[in-house]
Parts: C-alpha cells; structure tokens; sequence
C-alpha cells in the first residue's frame, strides 16, 4: 500500500497520463492516416457491389459512382444529409436513377435503402444497406424470406394504387414478416417515398452536374 | 459499516451453510466468461458473428495487456486505473479502424458492440489492478480472453445450427466473397425461430449451464 512519503506528486502522475494519451492519441491518428484510404476504397467497392446486384451492366454505359449527385429532400428521402443520387445512363441518354435513402421509421432505427428506378418510373430493384433490425425477426428480408424485396420489381407509384402501398393485414399489397409488421411496413413507405421523389424532380435529376468524387 | 449490516454480517457468521445456501454456480472460469460474453450476446446469432467480436475481442484484450505491461513501471498504482482506461478505449479504437480498413462489412455488423468492448470488466479488470509481473498479467488476460470466446463460438454454434440449420452463414462477411462457404444442415425457414431471437441467446446459456453441471458433477461422482 502506498504510504504517504511514497506517493509522487499528483502533477508528475497527471503529467505521466497526459503523455501516454497524448502518445496514444498520436498513434491512433498515425493508423487512421495509414487506413483512410483503404477505408475508402472498401467503402466505395461494397457500394458498387450493391448497385452492381440492383442494375444489369449491361442496362447503363456510364460510371455509376462518378455520375451522381446529392440533393436534400428530408421529407421524401428521410434525411437532413443531402441523398446521393446515381445516374444510369445509356448512350448519354437517361435510363434510370438509384436513390440511397433513410426510412426513418424502422422497429429498432433508421434503415437504409438504395431504390433503382427506370427512366419510365418503374422498380428495378430495392437493397436494404443499413438497419438495426431485430435479428430473427425484423431482418427477415435478409435471412427468412431473401425474396421479399423481389416483389417491389416492376412496381410504380401507380402501381398498385397509393392506398395499396403498405402490409396485407392493412389492406396493401405487401407480405409483412412473422412477428414483425413495423419492418416491412417502413420499408414498403421509404419505397413509395423514393418514388414520389423520383417522380418530382426526373427531369432535374439528369441535367444537374455530377460532384466531385471525394470520398 | 451501519449496525444493521453489522448485525447480518454475525448473523452470517454463526450459520452453518446449508446445501440451499451455496451458490449455483462456484465463480469458476466458466462464470466468468459467461458474465464477459453477456454484453455481446447479440453476436451470438450466427458462427461468423461470434467468430468476429471474438477476432475484435481477443485482439483488443491482447494489445490493452501489452501495452500495460510495457508502462506498469511508469504508471504509479493510484494512476493505473486511469491509464487502464486510455489503453482499453485506444485498443478499442484502433480494432474498429483495423475492422473498417480490412474486414468493412463486419466492421458494419459489429458496429456498437466494438465501442462495448470498452466497458468489459470482467475481462479488463486485472489491468487496473496490474500485478507487478507481466507474465501473469498476459497469462490470466490470455486465458480469460481465450474461454470468453470458448462460451461464445459455443452459444454461436448451437443457436445458428438450430436456429437456421446452418453453420458459417454469411462467411463472405469475415473471409472475403471469394472465400465464402456454408454448411446446410436443413431449410432455414424451417429453423427454431426462438434460438435466434435474443431470448435464445439466455436458453442457450441456460442449457450450457445445466450440462457444464451435469458434466462437473459426474465427474466428481
């Protein structure tokens, strides 16, 4: 046990843990500067690997990640950050467009979307990027039932009716999960959302200039 | 100390244990890496979840360890509680980075429960208390780390074979796509929906806890 003619100065203790913060903190800095632009790099990759699954490389001849913009709809795309927006297009002509969006409304959070849509207004696809979802149950689109996010493909605003976008137990068109309604009901909304935001600004979607690649 | 607790503390004294009096369970190591593995329950779902905070884990507990070891004779004892918790939170941080720049996609699923590695004291704590040894201090943090992940692959392996008759889904998340493979005992929607949910979790270790008694006490036997 330390006595009290033995115990050193309380300023040479702070000064000792001040050094081995300042010194971890220098390394932590010194890996995340190694790290960065791999971090971005794999960040980058997964997302095109997702867009990849959503849009047939053969449906676009443009680079998808370079030809996108960021626009704030809070309202529609869930929010305040300004959404990214990537262009598909087709021999310079417009085809369709992916949105990555927030459903705000999640069981355990925010989840994350990317929708495609054709130039028409059609679902080519939807991913879930992101959610906390209760594993088991309200992840069911991932692990139970893989095909349910298939059944979006081909739909539009029109179809079926807006009455019809949500759960079967609701009156809409959409399975909901064994024990969990909350999930595929958000979902079914961030869809819709997506749409009549795709729906609103089409034609200001492809003449506004890309952004700079910086992340 | 009040009167009251006084007054228990005799009263404990002077009884003689009876069979109901003693613990379910000795502290032995196997508690203990119960109580370690409790905060990331959740990432017992699947092999490959367990096996990836088991990664984060192992590998924070063994640079926290080192690191203290290397500044035990700088640090006075009043101040190793303090330098304890720089080191663990600096481990925690750098894993998470590690995570992001080498394996993104679990570094995603970990998300929160990387942060929680933080806040472990059962597998963190003899570093504030660290003996003046280093070889016992790697030797009980490496033995502590290693049967945490023994109860955790355990659990994983259990729960994700009946909940999803499977084992090592989603393996793409740790190894890479190009490495990815699982084994498919049955249909995952015919799977036992409960062991996956988070109350399955606690049956689990229920279930452990009756066999590892069961096995204990044969052996005495």
């Amino acid at each position: 046990m330390d006595t009290q003619a033995n115990t050193p100065p309380r300023f040479r203790l702070a000064l000792t843990l001040a050094g081995l913060a300042a010194i971890l903190t220098l390394t932590l800095a010194a890996l995340a500067h190694v790290t960065h632009e791999r971090i971005a790099r794999n960040r980058q990759a997964w997302l095109l690997q997702r867009l990849d699954a959503l849009i047939a490389p053969e449906s676009h001849d443009n680079d998808l990640f370079t030809d996108r913009i960021r626009l704030a709809a809070p309202d529609l795309l869930g929010t305040d950050v300004p959404a990214e927006v990537f262009r598909i297009r087709k021999s310079g002509a417009p085809a369709g467009v992916a949105i990555r969006s927030v459903v705000p409304d999640g069981y355990r959070g925010p989840i994350e979307l990317l929708t495609a849509i054709r130039y028409d207004g059609t679902l080519i696809g939807v991913q879930v990027l992101h959610h906390n979802e209760t594993p088991g149950l309200g992840d069911a689109f991932e692990s139970r039932d893989p095909q349910w996010l298939q059944h979006f493909q081909g739909l539009s605003l029109n179809h079926p009716p807006q009455q019809r976008w949500t759960v079967r137990k609701e009156g809409g068109d959409f399975d909901a999960f064994t024990g969990a309604t909350t999930t595929p009901r958000a979902i079914v909304k961030g869809v819709r959302r997506a749409l009549e935001f795709y729906a609103a600004e089409r034609d200001r979607l492809f003449t506004l200039p890309s952004e700079s690649n910086d992340d | 100390m009040r009167p009251s607790a006084i007054a228990y503390s005799r009263c404990r004294q002077n009884q003689t244990m009876t069979s109901s009096d003693k613990p379910i369970l000795e502290p032995s190591w196997v508690l203990r890496a119960v109580i370690a593995v409790c905060p990331f329950i959740a990432m017992s779902d699947t092999v490959i979840d367990a096996l990836g905070i088991s990664v984060a884990m192992f590998t924070m507990v063994m640079i926290s360890t080192l690191l203290m070891i290397a500044v035990i004779h700088v640090i006075p004892a009043s101040g190793r509680w303090i330098a304890a918790v720089l080191i663990t939170s600096s481990a925690a941080a750098a894993v998470a980075v590690a995570f992001d720049a080498w394996a993104h996609v679990m570094h995603d699923r970990l998300n929160v429960f990387l942060a929680m590695l933080v806040c472990n004291p059962v597998l963190l704590a003899d570093l504030g208390f660290a003996p003046q040894r280093p070889t016992n201090l790697l030797r009980r943090s490496l033995m502590r780390a290693l049967s945490a992940i023994w109860i955790l692959v355990g659990l994983s392996l259990g729960r994700e074979l009946v909940g999803r008759g499977s084992l090592l889904h989603d393996s793409g998340a740790l190894f890479g796509d190009h490495h990815a493979f699982e084994i498919a005992a049955f249909r995952s929607d015919m799977g036992f929906l409960l062991a996956m949910l988070a109350p399955g979790a606690f049956f689990a270790i229920g279930i452990a806890f009756a066999l590892y008694q069961r096995i204990t006490r044969t052996d005495k036997e």
